[in-house]
């Protein structure tokens, strides 16, 4: 990993005007083909193509490689780092959500200053938020006065993000679950341990990010969307799901999800069938949107299986098992299992998450088991 | 507008006074010692939610070796497993003192001499178990090994074994480690107390002015201790506390046809060029504590390479270590301190293949020869 890190980093002119030459190409195009499906698609499916080179490791090293070659390098020197941008993964979202958007009529119009400063808004840049370009605009457009509360606000949030992010995620990253060690630790109380560790960790490590995001970006005005509402204190996973990263959840949920489940329901498929295979297949691609790697797939089916086995069990229970309003304290017993099952199936799914290969995790599950 | 100004003002305001008088009771706690890090450092995870560590926290890459340096001793001493509570009534308790060979540079815990000689399952004459606790410290200098002692006295031994090597004499490099210097009050109070010859206005001492024992003056010992808690979770896991390097160095077996040592030249190594007098304040403060006292001449490599005739290795010419040797047997034999003090010589006790990376780090064999002489010692001398 050290080794990964000592690989000299892309140079940051170069890296802004890439940006900015892959919105305004994205853009420009727009503008040109109107919005016609089949060219949308065609940008749309290019985005992808371009993601998953620098997502699939094998294709972002080949691709590093033949740039080093046709610029008289050695091929040796190549790394996946050389061609990765900062924060492509977001840009990834936010060209497809204006390509959607445009397709289906509903992109306002725009300048190209604000496409571009859409896209690659700095405070969101690297970690999201995911924002909308109608409400992005929205912001953007209002005239820009010095607001004391907007400033009082965004400040708070700096601060309680770098707080949640330099001092509480990383003072427990030191023992969070990691490939290292994984293999290392011994004795399922301690595993255990690593593996709650991690899941704090990326709590505290993404939501800090996000808070000072949020902060920086509403000290300009700009009131970016939340990602994250106490999400390990949901009763079921689908409000985990609600409340985890949600501007992800609910750009899959706007442009591959309810269309999916739309295109499936004209179809004479039964309707747990059409809920499973929605619900699998959009975890499945946030998994890899991730990173292309097996452990990121069954990171992604883990959670479409865990949705969809809540979504029958809701469906079972609302008209079976309803508890009496009289009764809130079994209300709240109820809640209290929820949360805690919840809570357990996201952490052993960080299991998968946070390691890099399947044989490893299987490890660590046994260890976490005593097997 | 102008209330929403008040309120900000009003918070500022607020803030800035908790900010100073959080600063100020912290530097207050323990000034001149080392401003409230000190007292924190009593305060620890190991012993309670983690098990207390094996050997004293060293490391300089926390990464890997799951440890980390620091300067509070209190805080090192927190995370031992020596303060895990009040000692047992059928415990005779051996305390180990020494250098990087003792605290064990590439063993593990269970083959450093305090390792081996818990596993030998040892018992006194009056039947308590002999447990021995490893205080080495990965750094030569008789002064850090005392002032690791006298800390290390509140403990209740009874015995210390005290590992040293002419490395750890030189009177000019005593105070010249980290340790030390950061630990200025506690060294000088030892300056004074046994009148040592170290200068107590040493310009090397780190001296805490009244800001520098702040919260903001003591972040990076703050972080440190904060960190060394984090660690205690992987040491706990994986019972990890050093990195071990797939392959590493060995000790140098050819050397430099260079006879000095420390910019001395042969013939003659001036006994006041070597600071005998901590090795006494070492004896007599066991001594006035009534604890017997093992001193051993840790075993070197004695290499068969080239210009060996000149070096026994890379540390030591021949002609210093045999006149050091020579110091070491008449200070000990003409020491006048009351108590017991044993000396044993072990200076070429392991052979050179049982060494490791250093002319005195030793194989998991290398230790294991050597805790068969001293616990011969320790049968003969004191256990029955």
């Amino acid at each position: 990993m050290a080794a990964r890190f000592s690989v000299r980093s892309a140079a940051l002119h170069l890296v802004l005007i890439a940006l900015a030459a892959v919105a305004s190409l994205t853009m420009l195009m727009g503008r040109l083909i109107g919005p016609r499906p089949a060219w949308t698609m065609a940008l749309v499916i290019g985005l992808i193509a371009l993601l998953i080179v620098l997502k699939y490791e094998p294709f972002t090293q080949a691709f590093a490689s033949t740039l080093r070659i046709w610029q008289g390098q050695s091929a040796a020197e190549a790394s996946a780092f050389d061609v990765r941008w900062l924060g492509f993964s977001y840009i990834f979202f936010r060209l497809v959500s204006a390509l959607r958007d445009r397709a289906a009529g509903k992109l306002p119009g725009m300048s190209l200053r604000e496409f571009v400063t859409y896209v690659v808004f700095a405070p969101a840049l690297i970690a999201g938020p995911i924002d909308r370009p109608d409400r992005f605009l929205k912001d953007l457009r209002s005239t820009f006065r010095f607001n004391l509360a907007d400033a009082t606000e965004g400040a708070r949030r700096i601060a309680i993000g770098a707080f949640k992010k330099f001092v509480v995620a990383d003072l427990i990253a030191v023992f969070a679950l990691n490939e290292v060690n994984a293999e290392q630790a011994h004795g399922a109380p301690w595993v255990w341990l690593l593996v709650y560790a991690y899941a704090f960790r990326l709590y505290f490590d993404f939501s800090g990010y996000t808070d000072i995001a949020i902060g920086v970006a509403r000290v300009f005005g700009i009131r970016l969307p939340e990602n994250f509402n106490r999400p390990y204190l949901k009763p079921n996973l689908t409000q985990f799901w609600n409340s985890w990263h949600m501007s992800l959840a609910h750009w899959f949920r706007a442009y591959y999800f309810n269309p999916l489940t739309r295109a499936l329901r004209t179809r004479a498929w039964a309707m747990p069938a059409i809920i499973f295979v929605s619900q699998a297949t959009t975890m499945l691609l946030i998994g890899l949107w991730h990173g292309i790697t097996w452990n990121f797939a069954i990171w992604g089916l883990w959670h479409g299986l865990g949705l969809f086995v809540h979504n029958r069990w809701a469906d079972f229970a609302k008209a079976r098992l309803a508890i009496s309003p009289e009764r809130p304290r079994l209300q709240q017993a109820v809640n209290v299992v929820g949360v805690l099952v919840t809570f357990h199936f996201v952490v052993l799914g960080w299991v998968w998450f946070a390691l890099p290969d399947v044989a490893l995790s299987l490890e660590v599950f046994e260890k976490l088991f005593g097997l | 507008m102008t209330l929403e100004r008040h309120s900000v003002l009003r918070i500022v305001v607020k803030a800035l006074v908790l900010f100073v008088a959080l600063n100020v009771a912290f530097a207050l706690v323990d000034f001149p010692a080392n401003g409230g890090v000190a007292a924190l450092g009593r305060l620890s995870l190991y012993n309670t939610l983690w098990p207390g560590r094996a050997r004293l926290p060293y490391g300089d890459d926390p990464g890997r070796a799951y440890n980390l340096s620091l300067y509070s001793l209190e805080a090192m001493f927190a995370s031992h497993e020596l303060s895990r509570g009040a000692k047992p009534a059928d415990e005779f308790r051996v305390l180990l003192i020494g250098d990087s060979s003792t605290w064990g540079w590439l063993l593990r815990n269970e083959d450093t001499l305090a390792g081996l000689i818990n596993a030998m399952g040892l018992t006194t004459e009056d039947g308590r178990a002999v447990r021995a606790y490893n205080l080495g410290y990965p750094i030569m200098s008789l002064t850090k090994d005392l002032l690791l002692l006298s800390h290390a006295m509140r403990y209740q031994p009874d015995l210390i074994v005290w590992l040293v090597t002419l490395e750890s004499f030189p009177a000019d490099k005593q105070l010249d480690h980290p340790i030390v210097r950061h630990n200025a009050p506690a060294v000088r109070a030892l300056i004074a107390d046994y009148q040592l010859r170290a200068d107590p206005n040493d310009s090397s001492f780190v001296n805490p002015s009244f800001l520098d024992g702040t919260f903001i003056g003591q972040r990076r010992a703050l972080a440190d201790w904060l960190r060394l808690q984090a660690y205690g979770a992987l040491w706990g896991a994986t019972g990890i506390d050093q990195y071990y390097p797939d392959t590493y160095e060995p000790a140098q077996r050819d050397l430099e046809a260079d006879a000095s040592f420390k910019g001395m030249a042969p013939p003659l190594l001036p006994e006041e060029a070597l600071a005998f007098d901590v090795l006494d304040a070492g004896v007599r403060m066991a001594a006035e504590a009534g604890v017997p006292m093992l001193i051993v001449n840790e075993p070197i490599l004695i290499s068969q390479g080239r210009n060996s005739h000149i070096r026994y290795n890379f540390f030591y010419p021949r002609w210093a270590y045999d006149q050091y040797r020579e110091l070491m047997r008449k200070h000990l034999h003409l020491a006048t301190t009351p108590g017991d003090v044993y000396y044993l010589d072990a200076w070429d006790l392991v052979p050179q293949g049982e060494f490791t990376n250093s002319a005195v780090h030793l194989t998991p064999r290398g230790s294991t020869i050597l805790v068969e002489q001293i616990v011969a010692v320790l049968r003969k001398q004191m256990l029955g």
